[in-house]
């Protein structure tokens, strides 16, 4: 083995600028694989956490995903009952509190109870349609950071007024509606109220920010016509990515119907996975096309050693020692490539970290990098693979030359 | 007692658009302890012949006997150890690794043989040199050497591993008279030296009477020594 470094680094050192070259090609390359993942996965994180804290990782609602079995099908199995729907003759999740219990009592989760009623916002003579959401500003804020979201007034002022609601900041500023202000309230079913407006959030979810308003259960229910009534459960999940799994098993346990988060933004996962795809075949590319950097340099080598490598072998060094020297030397260009590409790349995530930009909400916001191991031993290893592999042809070539060949040619 | 080197109607034909007889039904044996030298007209079929017994070329039919043991079957690593171990080869150009000091291409075939020490191999490689009168040139690379020079640490590259052959190829044809001689005398005092052979072709008939036995190549056949050489 000491032999076969040793020419090696004499060959490399005879070539020691087109070395520096490959060695830049490496270290490119995976300097900015490492900087694309960070960014990629970074920002891929950051959105799901953001998305993830202002929303319940699993809603339980009061509907069913399929019709209850009817008594008649259940006796006879020659029944058959078609075109069913769900729909129960109350309302409501029966009996929520002993729901919530025994869920608390096995799932690694906080459980909130709210009711959601679908409402018409009314001011200044413009109606616009929310969704109201009531609950308990206690226990809310175990299954979400609501309280944290608030730009004007706070979640205890539910409390503090009658009919007292919270509003996304875009729906109050497309009504012009500020804290201290009434508003109208009514329901689908008919019900008015008026209510004060003590608060304004601001999530970062659009969708959230424009249609949504807090209030208490209570107000919630005399909207919804209905006292007592809770139509949804809202759990936050100790470990949000594991949601999916935990609602498929609250669904199995109390027969309502659960949907995770992931369920709920299926569309965006997939969005995220497609971006994931084109980012591992981008980073791919580079890799290979830095590894023909490599292939370039050891062709270039062995054509150069054709001489030498006939005397080796004639004077009796075998076929493999002469095929380790040049995979030697490409695993030297693609480690020190790999090491200057870590450097490279570490250095390029810290800068674009460090950039400041001007969220539209306001406030100064970093890009969000995310510093992995996995990226770079993925980077690292890729490179180095590709090394091997580019250097393996032309060292099979070299390690086959025929040294009679040569020599004739020569003397 | 078993010859060194023994060939059985070896033949090499190279391949192409028209087949050329590099050699042909070649039967010969090398005994330990002789000095033979190969003579034949230019293009005869002496450099064919030397690598097949230098195990660098293999017959297309025939065989060739390393101390009894037959070859033409063997593998490429198997015949690169024997080469190795038990055949030393000068060529007619120095065939120096250009960027390797003298020393470090003396100790090449013991670094690719791996039985001694690093430092045995160090003071076997200078020793070699010492005794081929390179003492004070051990640290130069081929490129700082005069042709004698060079030529001289090819002979001790080829006496590296103490091979029990040393085949060399018109060592001294490009040199002048007094490095010739001087190859040539150390050559001949390798003979004898542990029982070891060598084999040397050469195009200059006084040389050529130097050695105990002579072979006569002429269209790639062995023949008779002329008369009057
Ligand atoms: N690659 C080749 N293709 C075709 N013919 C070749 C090739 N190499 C050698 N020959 C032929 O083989 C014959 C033997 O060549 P070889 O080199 O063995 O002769 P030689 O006796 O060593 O000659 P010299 O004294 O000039 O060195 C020659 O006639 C030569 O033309
Ligand atoms: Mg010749």
């Amino acid at each position: 083995m000491g032999l076969a470094i040793d020419i090696a680094i004499t060959h490399i050192r005879s070539r020691l600028r087109q070395t520096l070259v490959g060695v830049l090609g490496v270290a490119t390359g995976v300097g900015f694989s490492v900087m694309m993942a960070s960014l990629m996965e970074g920002s891929q994180r950051d959105f799901i956490a953001q998305l993830v804290d202002s929303l319940p990782h699993i809603t339980i609602s009061d509907e069913r995903r399929t019709p209850p079995p009817q008594p008649a099908a259940l006796i006879y199995d020659e029944v058959e009952i078609s075109n069913l729907s769900t729909v129960d003759r109350r309302r409501g999740i029966k009996n929520p509190l002993a729901v919530m219990a025994e869920i608390e009592s096995w799932a690694p989760a906080k459980v909130a109870p709210s009711v959601r009623a679908n409402i018409l916002l009314r001011q200044a003579g413009r109606d616009v349609g929310a969704v109201m959401l009531g609950i308990d500003p206690k226990r809310e804020a175990e299954v979400s950071n609501i309280a944290s979201k608030m730009v004007e007034g706070s979640l205890d002022n539910l409390v503090k007024a009658s009919n007292a609601v919270l509003l996304g900041a875009r729906l109050a500023e497309r009504l012009g509606i500020r804290v201290g202000n009434t508003v109208t309230i009514s329901s689908s079913g008919g019900k008015t109220m008026t209510a004060t407006a003590v608060g304004i959030f601001r999530t970062g979810v659009a969708q959230v920010d424009d249609s949504q308003i807090y209030a208490l259960t209570r107000s919630a229910q005399v909207l919804a016509g209905q006292t007592g009534l809770i139509n949804e459960l809202r759990l936050k999940a100790n470990d949000a990515l594991g949601a999916r799994e935990l609602a498929a098993r609250v669904e199995a346990e109390t027969g309502y119907k659960a949907v995770s988060w992931q369920e709920a933004h299926e569309d965006l996962i997939n969005a995220f996975n497609i971006r994931n795809f084109i980012m591992y075949t981008v980073v791919g590319a580079i890799l290979l096309v830095a590894s023909f950097g490599t292939y370039n340099i050891i062709s270039t080598i062995t054509h150069e050693k054709t001489r030498d490598i006939a005397i080796m072998k004639s004077l009796g060094l075998r076929a493999a020692l002469v095929r380790r020297i040049f995979v030697l030397e490409a695993l030297v260009i693609g480690l020190i490539g790999m090491l200057a590409g870590f450097a490279l790349g570490f250095a390029m995530t810290k800068a674009l970290g460090a950039v400041e930009f001007r969220s539209p909400f306001g406030d100064a916001t970093r890009l969000p990098v995310i510093y992995s191991p996995i990226h770079y031993g993925l980077a690292g290893a890729i490179a180095l693979g590709a090394s091997l592999i580019a250097a393996w042809l032309p060292a099979r070539k070299a390690a086959s030359v025929n040294p009679v060949e040569i020599i004739r040619g020569a003397s | 007692m078993t010859p060194l080197i023994e060939t059985r109607k070896a033949t090499r034909i190279l391949r192409g658009e028209i087949d050329t007889t590099l050699v042909r039904d070649i039967d010969l044996a090398i005994n330990p302890g002789e000095f033979v030298a190969i003579t034949g007209p230019s293009g005869s079929g002496k450099s064919s012949l030397m690598y097949l017994l230098g195990l660098l070329d293999t017959p297309t039919s025939g065989d060739v006997l390393i101390q009894g043991k037959p070859t033409a079957k063997m593998d490429e690593d198997a015949r690169a150890k024997l080469r190795l171990e038990t055949l030393g080869f000068v060529f007619q150009f120095h065939f120096l690794l250009a960027e390797f000091s003298a020393l470090d291409n003396v100790t090449l075939p013991m670094r690719a043989l791996g039985k001694l020490s690093d430092k045995a191999m160090r003071a076997r490689g200078l020793d070699l040199l010492t005794r081929l009168g390179l003492k004070d040139h051990a640290h130069k690379r081929p490129d700082q050497l005069s042709g004698g020079q060079r030529q001289r640490v090819a002979i001790a590259r080829a006496l590296a591993n103490d091979p029990q052959v040393i085949l060399a190829d018109e060592p001294t044809g490009n040199l002048d008279t007094a490095s010739t001689e001087q190859v040539f005398g150390i050559i001949q005092t390798l003979v004898g030296e542990a029982g070891r052979s060598v084999i040397i072709v050469t195009h200059d008939p006084h040389l050529a009477r130097r050695a105990s036995r002579r072979l006569h190549v002429v269209d790639g056949q062995l023949a008779p020594v002329p008369e009057d050489d």
